[in-house]
C-alpha cells in the first residue's frame, strides 16, 4: 500500500531539509552516493496451545539506516529514533568509508524509473484490528484437524503478522515510501499411528492485510488442514532407500526451494561481482539446456516475495536470469549495478533497518515446460520423487549442494511407488542444470512460509513444475 | 551501556504494568554494539558501526501471558506501549501453568553484570584504526603467491568486537545484569584451481582481546581450500567416522535440543521418555559448567532469573536432566532446572579411558580407517525419532593417517544409535567456543556417496 507522502513524513518526524541534511553528513567525506532507509514495524502474533489461545504479543521496532557509498565500498550505520542529533551521528559513522576526495554521484544514478506498482493493497490493516479476532480461526483449525484424524497427539497453530511502513531518500533527491504487510498462518501436528509417530506441519504465508483472513478465513483452513493430513499413511510407511546415482523428479511447487538454494544465489551479483559465483564468467552462455527459463518476480501480488520498492527505492520487476537456457541477467542491487554498468534490477533487500541492502532474491521459479508431469515420471526406470525438501545447503563458490528430502517416494518402472524417508539429494548446481532433462507445464508457486538467510533474514517465495533431473546422488542405505 | 536512566525505566516500565493490572511481570533490558571492518582483496570494503536496544516486556495476569517489545524508550512512549500490552494480554485464554519462577530459584547479587567475567573493558577504548589494523594483520592477498595449479580469486576478512549488556527485572524482586564483550576475526578465501571455483573459511572468536590469536585465519582458511582440491571418490560402508572440532557440535546440537523442555512436552523428542535411563555410551558424560568464570558460556541467571549451576546432563550415557522453565515445569509435573546448556562440556574418553590429551591425531591412529568429516552440507536429525541424514565432505583417513579429499556423501542413522556408538572425544577445543565439543569419533556408522 502506497500512504500519503504527509503520512510518512509525520511518521518518521522529518522533512525533506532534515533528510538533506543527514545525506550530506553522510557524504561529508567524499562518498559517491548516499541513502536513508527510514522503517517503522509493528508486529503481532498468538498461538494455539493444548486448544486455548494461551500465548501472543506485540513488538516495535523504529529506526533509520544510513548508508554512504564509496565506488563498492560500503559504510553504514543506523539509529534507533529519527532525532536529528541521533541520525547525524549515524550519518559521520557511515561516513568514515569515504576516501576524502570529491565523489562520483552518476556513478549510481539509475535508468528512467519504471513506475512503482502497488504490489500489495490492503483493504483492512493489521494495525486497526485486534489480533484476537483471530483466535477463533486457529480454534477452527484444530477442531477441524482432530476431526479428521483420530491420532493428534499435539496441535499447536500460530498466527503472526507484521505492517511496516518504510521510506527511503537518496543524494539523488529520489523519494519512495510505502506500508508492507506480511502474514503467515502455520500449522504443527504430532500424529501417531499403531505407536509409531510423526510430525507434520503446513503453512501460508501472504503480503495481504488482515482482509485476508477475515474474508478468507474457511478456505484458509481448508486449505491448511489438507495440506497437513495428506499423505499421512504414506508418511508412517515410508523408507529410507538404498542410495546411489539415479534420476530425480522435483514434484511442482515447493520444491523449488532447491532452484532457491542451489541456483538463484549463484545469480545474485554480489557473488558474481566477487568472482566467488559459479556464474561470474557466464555471462551470455548457454548454462543449461533450451526451452529453461528462470525468473525472480517481485510482481506476483501478495506473494512473499512481491516487492512494490525494492530496499533502495527501486521499483519491482520481473527479472529474467536464465532465457532459453542463456544467462542472461544477475540480479542486482545499485552497487553491483553501478559495477556492470546496467539498471538495478529491484533486488537490493534487508532485514530492516540495521542491515545494509545486498543482492537478494524474492520469488524464484522456472517456467514452464511443455511436458505434463505423468509423462515425466512415466519416462524414469529407477529414481526418486520428492515432494517437498526442507534443511538445503549449498556452497555459492562450488555449486555443492545438499538437500533433505521432507517427502517423496521412489520412482519404478514409470510408477510412483514406496514413499521414501530420511534422505539427502546431492549435486552441484551448474551441473544440475545442465542435466535437466524433462521440464513440465504444471507451475506453482509455493505460499508456504519461506526466509532466506543469506547473512540477514527475508521473506522469500519459490516455485517450479516437475523437472527431471538426470543423475544425482541420492543418500540413503 | 546500561546507564542508571536505563535502569529506572526498566523499573518504571515493571510499575506501569503491575499499576495497569498486570498480576506480575518481567522487563529485560538489552543494549548491544558493534563495529564490524571488512576487508576484501587487501582494501577496506566495509564499516558497520550498530548500536541496539530494546526492551521485552513479559505480563502474566489471572493465567494470561503476553510478551511485548520496544526499541522506542522514551518515556512518553513508554505508557502506550504498557497499556496495549495489558489490553493485549486480557484477551488471551488463561493457562495456569504461566508465572515467575519462585524468588528461591532465582540468582542473588548479580547486579554489576561482569560477576561472570566475561566482559573485557579494553573495548571501550579500541580505535578505528586499531582494528583495521587488526584485519589486515590476517590478509594473505598480495602476500601469497599464487603456483601453476591454483590461483587466489578473493579474501574476505572481517574483524568484529561487540558488547552485549542485559538487565532483567521481575516483580517478585529479581534483578540481574550479565554483561559480555566479543572480539573476533573472520576470513573466508575463494582460489580457482583446474577451472573449479573452492572456498575455504576459518575463524577466531574470543572474549578478551588479549586472547584473540593474530595472522592466522586467513592463512588457515586458505590451507583448507588448497585442501579441498581433486576430491576422489570413495565407497561407502559402515565406516568409522571421525568429526573434526571445527564441526563436531553439529552432531550435539540434535541431543541439546531433544532434552529441551519444551521438545519434550510436546512430544517432540526422542528422549521424551528417557530421564534416568541409560540410553548412550558408558562412556558419554557431558556437563553443563555455567560457574567457569571467565569461561566462554558462562552465566549466572537465565532469561528467567532462574539461578545456573555447575551440573551433569548425561552422566555415563544415563539422561540425568532435561531443560526446563516454569511454565514447562508446570506442564510436565517436573522440577524446573535452566532453559538451556551454557558452557557445554563433554568429558574427554578415548581408547576405552578418560585422558588428558587427546589430539585429532591421536583420534584418527585409534579407529585406524575410516572418513575425517571436517564439514556439514545440509542435511536433517528428525526430533521425535533422532533418525538423521547429513551431507558430508572430508577425508579419507588410512592407518591413522589423512588421504585425500571427499564430497558430496552422506551419514545416516539414528541419535541414539550414534552416540551409543561414540569412540572418542578430544580435549582439542577450539578458544572462544562455549560450547566445549572436541574431535568426536564414532564407530560404524552408515556412511554413502
Amino acid at each position: 500500500m502506497i500512504g500519503s507522502e504527509k503520512y510518512y513524513f509525520d511518521t518518521f518526524k522529518v522533512d525533506r531539509p532534515m533528510m538533506d541534511r543527514v545525506v550530506a553528513a553522510a557524504l561529508s567525506k567524499g562518498g559517491d552516493f548516499a541513502d536513508l532507509y527510514f522503517e517503522y514495524t509493528t508486529y503481532g502474533n498468538i498461538s494455539l496451545i493444548d486448544g486455548e489461545v494461551a500465548a501472543g504479543g506485540h513488538h516495535t521496532d523504529y529506526g533509520v539506516g544510513v548508508r554512504t557509498l564509496s565506488g563498492e565500498k560500503t559504510g553504514y550505520a543506523y539509529a534507533e529514533s529519527t532525532e536529528p542529533r541521533e541520525m547525524l551521528a549515524a550519518a559521520k559513522a557511515a561516513a568514515l568509508i569515504g576516501s576524502g576526495a570529491a565523489g562520483d554521484p552518476g556513478r549510481y544514478r539509475v535508468a528512467p524509473s519504471r513506475p512503482a506498482l502497488d504490489r500489495y493493497p490492503i483493504s483492512i490493516s493489521w494495525r486497526a484490528t485486534s489480533i484476537a479476532r483471530f483466535a477463533p480461526l486457529l480454534k477452527r483449525m484444530e477442531e477441524v484437524t482432530r476431526l479428521r484424524y483420530a491420532g493428534v497427539v499435539k496441535f499447536i497453530a500460530r498466527m503472526s503478522y507484521s505492517e511496516s511502513d518504510v521510506m527511503m531518500y537518496n543524494s539523488l533527491g529520489e523519494l519512495a515510501y510505502e506500508t508492507r504487510p506480511i502474514a503467515s498462518v502455520s500449522v504443527f501436528a504430532i500424529l501417531t499411528r499403531g505407536g509409531e509417530v510423526i510430525q507434520k506441519n503446513a503453512s501460508r504465508s501472504f503480503r495481504k492485510g488482515a482482509d485476508w483472513l477475515l474474508a478468507d478465513g474457511d478456505a484458509v483452513v481448508r486449505e491448511l488442514v489438507d495440506e497437513l493430513l495428506k499423505g499421512t499413511d504414506e508418511r508412517f510407511d515410508a523408507r529410507r532407500p538404498k542410495g546411489g546415482r539415479m534420476s530425480v523428479v522435483m514434484g511442482a511447487g515447493a520444491s523449488g526451494i532447491l532452484l532457491h538454494e542451489a541456483m538463484g544465489h549463484a545469480f545474485e551479483a554480489d557473488f558474481n561481482r566477487k568472482g566467488t559465483s559459479i556464474f561470474a564468467d557466464k555471462m551470455g552462455l548457454q548454462i543449461c539446456p533450451k526451452g529453461i527459463s528462470i525468473v525472480d518476480d517481485a510482481t506476483i501480488c501478495g506473494s512473499r516475495g512481491a516487492k512494490t520498492y525494492d530496499d533502495e527505492g527501486v521499483p519491482g520487476e520481473k527479472t529474467y536470469m536464465v532465457t532459453d537456457g542463456v544467462l542472461t541477467s544477475y540480479l542486482h542491487d545499485r552497487v553491483s549495478a553501478a559495477y556492470y554498468g546496467v539498471a538495478p534490477t529491484g533486488n537490493g533487500r534487508r532485514e530492516d533497518f540495521r542491515y545494509n541492502p545486498i543482492p537478494r532474491m524474492r520469488t524464484t521459479y522456472m517456467e514452464n515446460g511443455d511436458c505434463p508431469p505423468e509423462e515425466i515420471i512415466a519416462s524414469v526406470k529407477n529414481g526418486v520423487y520428492v515432494d517437498e525438501f526442507s534443511n538445503g545447503q549449498v556452497k555459492i563458490g562450488e555449486g555443492d549442494f545438499t538437500f533433505y528430502v521432507k517427502s517423496g517416494f521412489l520412482i519404478e518402472d514409470g510408477r510412483l511407488t514406496m514413499p521414501v524417508k530420511d534422505i539427502n539429494v546431492i549435486g552441484n548446481g551448474p551441473e544440475a542444470l545442465s542435466s535437466i532433462r524433462m521440464v513440465g507445464n504444471d507451475l506453482k508457486i509455493d505460499n508456504g512460509t519461506w526466509t532466506c538467510g543469506k547473512e540477514q533474514s527475508v521473506a522469500v517465495s519459490c516455485g517450479i513444475p516437475t523437472v527431471l533431473v538426470e543423475n544425482l546422488t541420492v543418500g540413503g542405505e | 551501556m546500561i546507564s542508571e536512566n536505563d535502569i529506572r525505566i526498566s523499573r518504571l516500565c515493571l510499575d506501569m504494568a503491575i499499576a495497569e493490572g498486570a498480576g506480575a511481570a518481567r522487563v529485560s533490558l538489552t543494549k548491544g554494539s558493534a563495529d564490524p571492518v571488512t576487508m576484501r582483496n587487501g582494501e577496506i570494503d566495509k564499516l558497520r558501526h550498530s548500536a541496539d536496544r530494546s526492551t521485552l516486556l513479559q505480563i502474566y495476569m489471572g493465567g494470561r501471558y503476553g510478551t511485548f517489545s520496544t526499541n522506542r524508550l522514551a518515556e512518553e512512549d513508554l505508557a502506550g506501549f504498557v497499556k496495549e500490552s495489558v489490553e493485549i494480554t486480557s484477551m488471551l485464554s488463561p493457562d495456569e501453568c504461566y508465572g515467575l519462577p519462585s524468588p528461591e530459584r532465582t540468582a542473588k547479587g548479580f547486579t554489576e553484570g561482569s560477576e561472570a567475567g566475561l566482559y573485557d573493558p579494553a573495548c571501550e577504548n579500541l580505535q578505528a584504526e586499531e582494528k583495521m589494523e587488526i584485519a589486515k594483520g590476517e590478509l594473505i592477498f598480495g602476500a601469497v603467491a599464487p603456483e601453476d595449479d591454483w590461483k587466489l580469486i578473493s579474501e574476505e576478512v572481517e574483524y568484529g568486537d561487540s558488547v552485549s549488556d542485559s538487565y532483567i527485572i521481575d516483580s517478585n524482586g529479581f534483578e540481574g545484569r550479565h554483561k559480555e564483550t566479543s572480539f573476533g576475526v573472520f576470513s573466508e578465501v575463494t582460489i580457482e584451481s583446474d577451472g573449479k571455483i573452492l572456498s575455504g573459511y576459518w575463524w577466531r572468536n574470543v572474549p578478551r582481546l588479549e586472547e584473540l590469536e593474530r595472522g592466522v585465519t586467513s592463512r588457515k582458511a586458505l590451507s583448507r581450500a588448497l585442501d579441498a582440491r581433486g576430491p576422489v571418490p570413495v565407497a561407502g560402508g559402515r565406516l568409522n567416522i571421525v568429526i573434526d572440532n571445527s564441526c563436531a557440535s553439529r552432531l550435539v546440537s540434535p541431543l541439546m535440543a531433544a532434552l529441551d523442555g519444551g521438545a519434550v512436552w510436546q512430544k517432540s523428542s526422542f528422549l521424551g521418555d528417557d530421564l534416568g535411563k541409560k540410553v548412550f555410551s558408558e562412556n558419554l558424560t557431558f556437563e553443563d559448567r555455567p560457574h567457569d568464570f571467565g569461561k566462554p558460556g558462562a552465566r549466572l541467571f537465565d532469561s528467567e532469573g532462574v539461578a545456573t549451576r555447575n551440573r551433569a546432563i548425561i552422566e555415563n550415557g544415563v539422561v540425568r536432566e532435561f531443560f526446563i522453565n516454569t511454565f514447562q515445569s508446570a506442564k510436565l509435573g517436573l522440577e524446573g532446572t535452566v532453559e538451556g546448556p551454557s558452557r557445554l562440556c563433554i568429558r574427554p574418553f578415548a581408547d576405552g579411558e578418560t585422558k588428558k590429551d587427546i589430539s585429532l591425531q591421536d583420534i584418527l591412529e585409534l579407529l585406524g580407517d575410516g572418513m575425517l568429516i571436517t564439514g556439514f552440507n545440509g542435511g536433517n536429525c528428525n526430533p521425535t525419532t533422532g533418525d538423521f541424514s547429513y551431507g558430508v565432505e572430508g577425508y579419507a583417513f588410512k592407518d591413522g593417517c589423512k588421504g585425500k579429499p571427499f564430497r558430496e556423501a552422506v551419514i545416516t542413522g539414528n541419535m541414539k544409535g550414534l552416540w551409543s556408538k561414540f569412540a572418542a572425544a578430544g580435549t582439542d577445543i577450539r578458544p572462544g567456543a562455549a560450547w566445549n565439543i572436541g574431535t568426536l569419533g564414532f564407530r560404524d556408522i552408515d556412511f554413502s556417496a
